[in-house]
């Protein structure tokens, strides 16, 4: 255990000096204030554009903003950030293996386990911590400017996109010890993720798959209830358990 | 007793046989060279002895215990300098020795003392900054302070001196020679007169076998070649002489080389060139050094497949 806190620490003073830290930070902070911002100055924007769209002929109503549309703006940048933090970590590993830091470490008597799990404790956080402040930053928006009375089961949204979040760092972390390059990394995450959007095409198999986690609209505005979202609950969280155990299990078994 | 025991060691990688049934031992407190060309095999068996690859069979002993792969347990009694070490470039050296040492379980307290001291056995005490833009030399020397920290019995060097400069090479055989006391030194290299310098055992490893083990002075003297080279100071004289005793080789100028079968032949050639009158700059009999022996035996393998 203490080779695992060390191990985590020197990872969480590298997010910080290679300057990770920062732009993670940025990035979280920019989305969590674009959400609101985006929709309270859509109808502004509207106006403005409304005149050189009636020249067009197209007539521009009264637009409606609330905390539904930031909320809507919300799970549509997510995906923005977690692709920014996977393409971070990609290298984590891969990057070690490269250079050949890993090799005094591991001669010192801890696992390879041991530093994958470390790993995979920072991404988690910097993903959780991210997350929740990005959600904080909309959520505190919202209620100042409207309120967040109108958007429904606005807490478990966030909580099936939390979930679709770990699945998917799961899967990096899985192609981390499959992969020796950090675009093979990427590559393959990039590929898991594509065959899960193309199912969620489908009605047939989108319950059963995390994709429908981020499937978010019907939730908000009530159309859908959590029920709906059992099977894809417990298939993701199964399965981000396999990929973490095989992955582990793979990682002892590279050869340095 | 031996701190290291390498029993009948194989490894291939796909179809290519890197090590075969290698064997050989290292005994307690001394410098062991382990001496091959490049891609003799030698980083290989480095990495299998840290339990960085499992070997395809055979076994090996570090101070009795097994050697076994991933999350070795003899690693807490081996230190490990790899040939380019590489760090985390964005720690001061004491950071990077903090981890090292509370990784392989010292505690906070002892961490802290066993870093300045190795940092000052290595000269780098002064250095507060960043690990980013050491140069190899001090790069090298960290390895040592890294590898030295938690006091191993077993220290493996692999080419410690292959990219450095004169200076910064006196600086790590020095560090070396000087950790023997405490310590056994498995040291592998290719630059002989290193091991020379400072090894009191050798081995020659070529294509993954032993080819010639022992003490320095045994291998030296059991592979003994008489040579006698003497330089003359003129054209005739050395003409002459060859037709007196030919069978020499011409080296540079006036120079001629001798292995005789009879260790005292020297004195005939003395007394002819006396005898004559003979001008000459120098007559001396050859020590063989590791250099030539070396490349005697790669050439006798070389014939022999």
């Amino acid at each position: 255990m203490r080779a695992f806190f060390e191990f985590f620490k020197k990872e969480w003073l590298e997010l910080i000096r290679t300057g990770k830290f920062l732009i993670l930070g940025i990035v979280f902070l920019i989305f969590g204030i674009s959400n609101p911002a985006i929709a309270k100055l859509t109808p502004w924007l509207m106006e403005i554009m409304s005149e050189d769209l009636s020249k067009m002929g197209l007539t521009v109503s009264e637009v409606i903003v609330n905390d539904l549309s930031s909320w809507t703006q919300f799970f549509k940048n997510i995906s923005m950030i977690i692709i920014v933090l996977l393409i971070m970590f990609s290298d984590t590993i891969s990057k070690e293996y490269q250079k050949g830091t890993l090799i005094p470490i591991f001669t010192k008597g801890i696992s390879p386990h041991t530093i994958l799990a470390a790993k995979t404790a920072l991404i988690f956080v910097c993903w959780t911590v991210g997350y929740w402040c990005t959600v904080g930053i909309t959520y505190g928006y919202n209620a100042y400017f409207w309120g967040n009375e109108i958007a429904e089961h606005i807490g478990f949204a966030l909580l099936c996109y939390y979930l679709f979040g770990i699945w998917l760092i799961s899967v990096l972390v899985f192609m981390t010890s499959v992969f020796q390059s950090n675009i093979g990394v990427l590559i393959g995450t990039a590929a898991v993720f594509g065959v899960n959007f193309v199912g969620t095409m489908f009605s047939k198999i989108i319950d059963y798959l995390p994709g429908k986690l981020t499937v978010s609209g019907e939730l908000l505005t009530g159309l859908a209830e959590p029920r709906a979202y059992g099977k894809s609950i417990v298939i993701t969280i199964i399965i981000s358990m396999m990929e973490l155990g095989i992955g582990y299990y793979l990682i002892s078994k590279k050869n340095l | 007793m031996n701190m290291l025991t390498v029993n009948g060691v194989s490894k291939s990688f796909g179809s290519h046989k890197i090590i075969d049934n290698l064997s050989f031992e290292v005994p307690k407190h001394s410098i062991y060279g382990f001496i091959g060309q490049n891609g003799a095999g030698k980083t290989t068996t480095m990495k299998m002895i840290l339990g960085l690859l499992a070997p395809d069979a055979g076994e090996i002993l570090i101070n009795g215990e097994k050697v076994t792969t991933n999350k070795n347990k003899t690693n807490c009694f081996v230190g490990y300098l790899p040939d380019v070490p590489e760090y985390y470039e964005y720690m001061t050296p004491k950071e990077y020795l903090r981890l090292c040492g509370r990784i392989t379980g010292l505690d906070k307290k002892n961490v802290d003392e066993r870093a300045n001291k190795m940092l000052n056995v290595v000269g780098l005490s002064s250095y507060k900054k960043r690990i980013r833009g050491f140069s190899r030399g001090m790069k090298q020397r960290l390895g040592i302070a890294q590898a030295l920290l938690h006091k191993p019995k077993l220290l493996i060097c692999d080419e410690p001196t292959s990219a450095l400069d004169p200076i910064g090479r006196k600086e790590i055989l020095d560090i070396l020679s000087s950790v023997r006391e405490e310590t056994t030194v498995l040291f592998s290299t290719h630059i002989l007169t290193d091991v020379e310098r400072i090894c009191d055992n050798i081995a020659f490893i070529d294509k993954g076998e032993i080819i010639l083990s022992g003490s320095l002075d045994e291998v030296k003297s059991s592979h003994k070649t008489f040579g006698i080279e003497i330089l003359f100071e003129n054209e005739k004289d050395a003409k002459q002489f060859f037709e007196v005793f030919p069978g020499g080789k011409w080296g540079n100028s006036y120079q001629l080389q001798y292995y005789p079968q009879e260790r005292y032949k020297i004195f005939a050639y003395m007394k002819y060139i006396a005898k004559n009158q003979m001008q000459i700059h120098k007559i001396e009999q050859l020590e063989p050094t590791l250099e030539d022996l070396f490349l005697k035996i790669m050439e006798k393998e070389v014939n022999i497949r």
